[in-house]
């Protein structure tokens, strides 16, 4: 017995590697040249605008081409297996974000406030201000959509803090606006000659080596695993993407020297395509296997009968159908009945039917209603069937002298029977895991005992079930 | 609603048991007040009926009747008994005949039929032939009794009580 078990183990085992080598997963070049189905998961991709650091060392604050970055995004665009949000997506998604429009209405009026409260020299309170501006302007993501509107607020706060003489504090700020906005400057002859030398010497120190803005060097909360950001900055000949996913941040580098701007794009966008997930194929739906069972009043009929009219049979009727596969079931029935009277009273006696329905079944849901077909076979015994046509022998067999009880009275006994048959059903849901079933029958004889007279029986039942998962 | 479909359901499927195929099936005994259509003669009827479909059965139960104060339909008083023949019915009534007019039966072997029955307690033959038709009026059975050429209007009120099967009653 155990050696047994260890070989159809060790089959199994092997019959699974051999599977495993014999069909080895595509590449993920290889799955995008075969195409993606239409529910195909794809990695949502978020570009943001590239911030072109050049402009720090070039004394004019000319910008660099930016063809390389944007041969690098429609590379990126192109790989159909990412759902890419280019830059200017990305900024009106920013606008129409719920809150957005408010809570810069709200920024601007403060950020006018503090412009007031500095020309007045109260610059404390201009101060406070403006930090409140700016930080309700970052929170909303303003700065992507406008950097220079933020930097030239940072600006201002940097000038404050020279008047309150926090030379470290402007220089901060200042910083921090060449890092959103590497053009942006002061006006001389307008502005303090202290503040626009202070600027002036803040982008000369930081044009030797850029500042990486902080969005980029940490991920947001809230990261989705479906969903990465890449933020761009060029500086001088170098493009540099951080691509920020939930599990991390990762930096690609390309030298754009030598190279087309589209070859240069190309390549850069091969290595952060390399770098983030393929995505995947809908997830089939893991078949949820359910048993249902219901029981309920059964009617039954018999398609021909030995007397003149047809007679119904009640009783009660249990179903069970386990789902063994989407759409399938396997179903059994079980029906316990006794006959009705017949108009005539040709029945002498009742007649018990026993019957087990055993089959597949295709079956359907749709909202509340759930419906299934079912084929297959049916064994049934029915109890012994004593008829009369001499209405005398119903009054009383024995007594009465026009009855000839041994001539008159037609008796079968007990008779098994085989035969396929076909089942119709359905069900509706009424509350958590309760339904309501109903349930019609037709089948055909192949096999009987005993030549009782009676059809095939045609059943109807309802009831009331439950589904167990 | 759930509730209600399914009794009305579990209704019909009843329904097709209790059809008006039974109905005469009972005991149904003839009616000798004053309101009834003509005077009782010597004898009432007791009618032990079954109605099966368009077919009934049964047997009728003779009575000497002497008293319209009195009680009438008393063992002691029975006087001969006969089954029920070429019996039909339909929903506006029933027709039967008597099998063996001519020779009444009796509740037990030895029964012993009442003086007043008969000479030396032998019942006397009924008519051959008495055909018995009658219709449902307002609950009650009403037509007549038939003896070739003789037609006595007659009437039966139901009363409790399983029909008799046997003109020989179980000991």
């Amino acid at each position: 017995m155990r050696a047994a078990l260890t070989f159809w183990l060790a089959l199994a085992v092997g019959g699974g590697a051999t599977v495993a080598l014999a069909a080895p997963a595509p590449s993920d070049a290889l799955r995008l040249h075969r195409g993606l189905g239409p529910d195909f998961e794809r990695p949502r991709v978020r570009v943001y605008p590239l911030l072109d650091q050049t402009a720090l060392a070039n004394p004019r604050g000319e910008r660099s081409n930016p063809a390389a970055w944007d041969a690098f995004v429609a590379a990126l665009a192109g790989r159909t297996n990412l759902a890419v949000q280019d830059p200017e997506a990305t900024r009106r998604s920013i606008t129409r974000r719920a809150g957005y429009a408010q809570a810069l209405r709200l920024a601007r009026s403060t950020a006018e406030r503090a412009r007031d409260d500095h020309r007045r020299a109260r610059l404390e309170a201009a101060l406070a201000g403006l930090r409140t501006a700016i930080h309700a302007l970052q929170e909303i993501e303003h700065h992507v959509v406008a950097p220079p509107e933020v930097a030239r607020l940072l600006l201002l706060q940097g000038q404050a803090q020279l008047e309150l003489r926090d030379a470290q504090g402007a220089r901060d700020s200042f910083e921090r606006a060449l890092t959103l906005a590497p053009d942006v400057r002061l006006q001389p002859g307008t502005d303090s000659p202290a503040a626009v030398e202070a600027l002036e010497a803040t982008r000369h120190n930081l044009a030797e080596k850029p500042p990486i803005p902080e969005d980029h060097l940490r991920v947001p909360t809230g990261l989705r695993s479906t969903q990465h950001l890449l933020r761009a900055r060029q500086v001088g000949d170098v493009l540099i993407v951080t691509v920020q996913s939930a599990g991390g941040l990762r930096e690609e580098q390309q030298a754009l020297a030598g190279l087309t701007a589209a070859e240069a794009g190309d390549r850069l966008a091969s290595r952060v395509w390399a770098c983030l997930p393929f995505g995947r194929a809908p997830r089939r739906s893991r078949h949820k296997r359910e048993l249902l069972l219901d029981a309920g009043f059964h009617y039954q009929v018999f398609a021909n009968s030995p007397v003149v009219d047809l007679f119904s049979n009640l009783g009660i009727g249990m179903n069970a159908s386990l789902t063994v596969a989407p759409h399938l079931s396997l179903d059994a029935n079980l029906a316990l009945t006794n006959s009705n009277r017949d108009p005539n009273e040709d029945l002498r006696q009742d007649i018990s039917t026993v019957r087990v329905f055993l089959g597949p079944g295709f079956t359907w849901s749709a909202g509340f209603l759930r419906g299934g077909a079912n084929l297959g076979f049916e064994g049934m015994t029915i109890s012994d069937v004593v008829t009369t046509r001499n209405v005398h022998c119903k009054f009383d067999p024995d007594a009465h002298p026009l009855c000839n009880a041994a001539a008159d009275t037609s008796r079968s006994g007990r008779a098994w029977r085989l035969g396929p048959a076909l089942a119709l059903n359905g069900q509706l849901h009424l509350v958590e895991g309760i339904y309501l079933a109903l349930r019609i029958s037709a089948g055909l004889t192949l096999y009987e005992s005993v030549d009782n007279g009676l059809g095939p029986p045609i059943t109807g039942q309802l009831g009331l079930g439950y589904a167990f998962d | 609603m759930t509730l209600r479909l399914f009794c009305l359901i579990a209704a019909a499927l009843l329904w097709t048991s209790c059809g008006a195929e039974r109905e005469h099936t009972g005991v149904w005994q003839q009616v000798c007040d004053e309101a009834a259509p003509s005077p009782c003669g010597d004898f009432v009827y007791e009618l032990h009926l079954g109605r099966y479909g368009s077919k009934t059965s049964g047997l009728v139960v003779r009575y000497h009747f002497e008293d319209v104060s009195l009680d009438p339909y008393q063992r002691s008083d029975e006087c001969g008994c006969f089954f029920v023949e070429g019996g039909r019915a339909d929903d506006e009534g029933i027709a039967f005949a008597l099998h063996r007019a001519d020779e009444p039966g009796r509740p037990e072997t030895d029964f012993r039929f009442p003086d007043a029955c008969g000479p030396a307690g032998v019942p006397p033959p009924d008519c051959v032939g008495r055909r018995f038709e009658l219709s449902e009026v307002d609950g009650e059975l009403e037509g007549s009794s038939r003896c070739g050429s003789d037609t006595t209007p007659i009437r039966f009120r139901k009363v409790a009580g399983r029909p008799r099967r046997a003109c020989e009653l179980p000991e």
